[in-house]
């Protein structure tokens, strides 16, 4: 039985939000890199993902520390049971090097999906495969899909779906709409996360103060939060 | 020891908690300021095109162009009338060309930022419109003409200068609504304590402050509409005053001369002034009942002349015939369709720019949750008050029967209910507010859907329910919350903790928006 009169109510609730805060930072610190592409492209269709049924997509790495994958796929709500799993592997598509899984599904709906991994340090200029495996006990009505683009035209490019016969599906010239990112240092992350905040911005924007403003505003929520909750 | 024990006191001085929260909302503001992109806010082009248009010389001096525009797409920017100074902006970025594209960021290659920045600073590209007509808010505006006041001020300074700095005008609007959440609280009979959580949670509404952190005439909108509630709370608690029915109909004009929505704030106002008489009446003396006459005739002369706003091509579509059935249907369709009324919520709570930037569904169905768990408290304490009508009699004595049937656990907890529902409430809001508030909820509601409804019968195309529109509630919309929570708490202590809980919930959802909707969506 919880008793009202006791102040430690005040105290728990401030750990669990604690929790939380942790949770969200953790997430967006993992999320936080930038792919070296800026892409504005159409998008000109979409694979709807089978069930144990991979695709699969070469693509060749700009940088070393290959850190993250941000790619389209559309499913806001996936059950108990279903599993999601990215995985990178050698260019014949056979060893896995590193795999993830969705990293936080609450964000933002038709949004890029993060999958974060450990860094391949030696990653520049290597062929890798983008390998995407969906495993479900049965179809269901409405079947995640992931987004495509024109392809490079680049036979070695193209999408394979790998059919649980053993055979493979080629989506002529269609791409996924992903972005590869890699890892910096945590000071070369945080200046390019200012240097995109300033872009178009008032003066009193530029730099590091938008960063500065963002840090100020988090350590007076948390002030303000403790002296709130123990008022 | 002795010291830190001062400091801490001196903390939670309401006053200072009550300025802790302002500060910290004014920060909040700068952050939304700061990540919503340029003309990323809801309809900021046409809004800012206003405020530059009204800003202007009087002698238009540059050679203006007149040719219907060619477009009614609304991504295609730079076939709008706006300033060459938008114009060119959305070209040399090509924002335009990411709305409604969730795959597409911004291109931030260093070289082509630098470019296009010095570009807009050259000034080159006039803040004025060449071509004509103008598209720009028109009718009301003294949120642009305020505005356009700050653009003049700072004519000298660049875009992105001038543009940021205007958004800080709504994060001002911000400021004076929370002020007015928190008297109207305590006028209402909430206790201080209670009072500060609940302006510290409409404080942390992620989309009451990005929509105050924008160039739009929704947060003047929302100010006034506050501080009319505020002088409609104090006539209902203090006793009408002069100062506050001067209050009221200046906030009410103000209101209607900022955007249409205002004009049901005349309809309150009236209300709030019929309200009084009937129960002042006879207390006022020969002199006062002639003053309040001739300003009655004054005020109906005026709105008659001088009406802000064109109300007669509004309620023209009245006089077609199969008006009955087309309002039937609107309603039915409006209210029965869950896709429509989860798009209301979303953009109630969450969605941060044209970019498909919103909260998660299932980060809304929790907040749907909890709101419904209040609105079920709320209901119990109504039909509490009317505990003496015989149907309702009949069916407590019939649960109180069926009690013996059903197992101990469901006994248990609607005694419990029962007990914590009939409790002695001196912590909740008097009742005339709640009803005051829940006349000026339904008024707005009613407005705002009316307003779609003739846009949909007259012209194909209503001005759809964004949740923002709405937001000049927020105020009752969060006591409301607050009370619905007070019915299920069973004294002021549990009342406090439940406030605390959604406080808590309240920064988080902010935090969330902020940090895994907002910065991944427009800069990762």
């Amino acid at each position: 039985m919880i008793n009202v009169s006791d102040k430690k109510i005040e105290k728990r609730l401030l750990v669990i939000f604690l929790l939380g805060f942790i949770l969200i930072f953790s997430a967006f610190w993992r999320w936080l890199a930038f792919p070296t592409d800026y892409r504005l492209f159409e998008t000109s269709g979409k694979i709807i993902l089978q069930p144990n049924e991979a695709l699969s997509q070469l693509f060749q790495a700009k940088e070393n520390n290959l850190s993250q994958i941000q790619i389209i796929l559309r499913d806001e709500n996936m059950p108990w049971g279903e599993n999601l799993t990215l995985s990178i592997r050698d260019e014949n598509c056979k060893e896995v090097i590193r795999s993830a899984r969705v990293d936080w599904p609450l964000h933002a709906p038709k949004q890029y999906d993060y999958f974060t991994f450990p860094a391949i340090s030696d990653s520049k200029d290597e062929t890798y495969c983008l390998h995407l495996l969906f495993e479900a006990p049965k179809k269901r009505k409405y079947m995640p899909y992931v987004l495509t683009m024109e392809g490079t035209g680049n036979t070695k490019d193209q999408i394979l779906e790998w059919k649980k016969s053993g055979t493979q599906k080629e989506y002529n010239e269609q791409s996924f709409v992903f972005h590869p990112t890699y890892k910096t240092k945590s000071a070369e992350t945080l200046s390019e996360f200012a240097r995109r905040l300033s872009a178009y911005k008032a003066s009193y924007f530029q730099g590091n103060v938008s960063l500065w403003i963002i840090v100020i505003f988090l350590l007076a929520t948390l002030l303000l939060v403790g002296l709130v909750i123990l008022l | 020891m002795l010291k830190f024990q001062k400091i801490l006191d001196f903390c939670q001085k309401p006053s200072f908690l009550l300025g802790s929260i302002l500060f910290v909302f004014l920060l909040k503001g700068l952050v939304f300021a700061l990540l919503i992109p340029v003309f990323q806010g809801s309809d900021e082009y046409i809004h800012y095109a206003t405020v530059q248009h009204l800003a202007e010389p009087k002698d238009k001096t540059w050679p203006i162009t007149t040719s219907q525009r060619q477009t009614q797409d609304t991504k295609d920017i730079p076939n709008y009338h706006f300033t060459d100074e938008i114009i060119a902006f959305s070209q040399l970025t090509e924002s335009w060309n990411l709305s409604g594209e969730p795959h597409n960021r911004q291109v931030f290659d260093p070289a082509l930022i630098t470019k296009n920045e010095k570009e807009m600073c050259s000034g080159k590209y006039a803040p004025h419109i060449s071509t004509y007509p103008p598209d720009i808010v028109t009718g009301t505006n003294l949120a642009h003409q305020i505005a356009s006041a700050g653009e003049k001020l700072m004519v000298k300074k660049d875009f992105f200068f001038r543009y940021f700095t205007l958004r800080f005008l709504a994060i001002f609007y911000g400021i004076i609504t929370l002020l007015c959440a928190y008297f109207i609280a305590i006028w209402s009979g909430i206790k201080k304590k209670h009072a500060l959580l609940i302006t510290g949670i409409i404080a942390f509404q992620p989309m009451f402050t990005a929509t105050t952190a924008i160039i739009n005439y929704d947060p003047l909108l929302i100010a006034l509409f506050s501080l009319f509630l505020l002088c409609g709370t104090s006539i209902l608690v203090h006793g009408p005053r002069y100062l506050n029915f001067l209050g009221l109909f200046l906030f009410a004009l103000s209101a209607i001369l900022t955007k249409g929505t205002g004009g049901i704030l005349l309809i309150l106002a009236i209300g709030l002034v019929i309200w009084v008489l009937r129960r002042y009446f006879k207390l006022l003396n020969r002199m006062q009942k002639g003053t309040i006459f001739l300003v009655l005739i004054a005020l109906f002369v005026l709105l008659l002349f001088f009406s802000p706003l064109n109300y007669t091509s509004t309620f023209s579509v009245f006089k077609r015939a199969d008006v009955g059935s087309a309002l039937a249907n609107y309603f039915s369709n409006n209210i029965f369709d869950w896709g429509k009324v989860e798009r209301t919520q979303v953009t109630y709570w969450g969605t941060f720019g044209w970019l498909d930037t919103q909260i998660h569904p299932l980060v809304l169905y929790s907040i749907i949750l909890i709101e419904l768990s209040s609105f079920l408290g709320l209901l119990l304490l109504v039909l509490y008050q009317f505990r003496n009508w015989r149907p309702l009699q009949k069916l407590t004595a019939l649960l109180e029967k069926s009690q013996k049937f059903l197992p101990t656990i469901f006994s248990r907890s609607y005694s419990k209910i029962k007990n914590n529902i009939t409790a002695e409430k001196t912590f909740l809001p008097k009742p005339e507010l709640l009803i005051f508030f829940t006349i000026s909820t339904i008024i707005l509601q009613l407005a705002i859907r009316f307003y779609d409804w003739v846009g949909i019968f007259s012209n194909g195309e209503g001005v759809g329910l964004p949740g923002r529109y709405f937001l000049p509630n927020i105020i009752p919309h969060f006591i409301f919350l607050a009370t619905g929570f007070g019915a299920w708490s069973k004294n002021a202590r549990v009342f406090e903790i439940i406030l605390k809980i959604i406080f808590l919930l309240m920064v988080l959802l902010s935090l969330y928006a902020i940090f895994l909707i907002i910065i991944p969506r427009y800069y990762l």
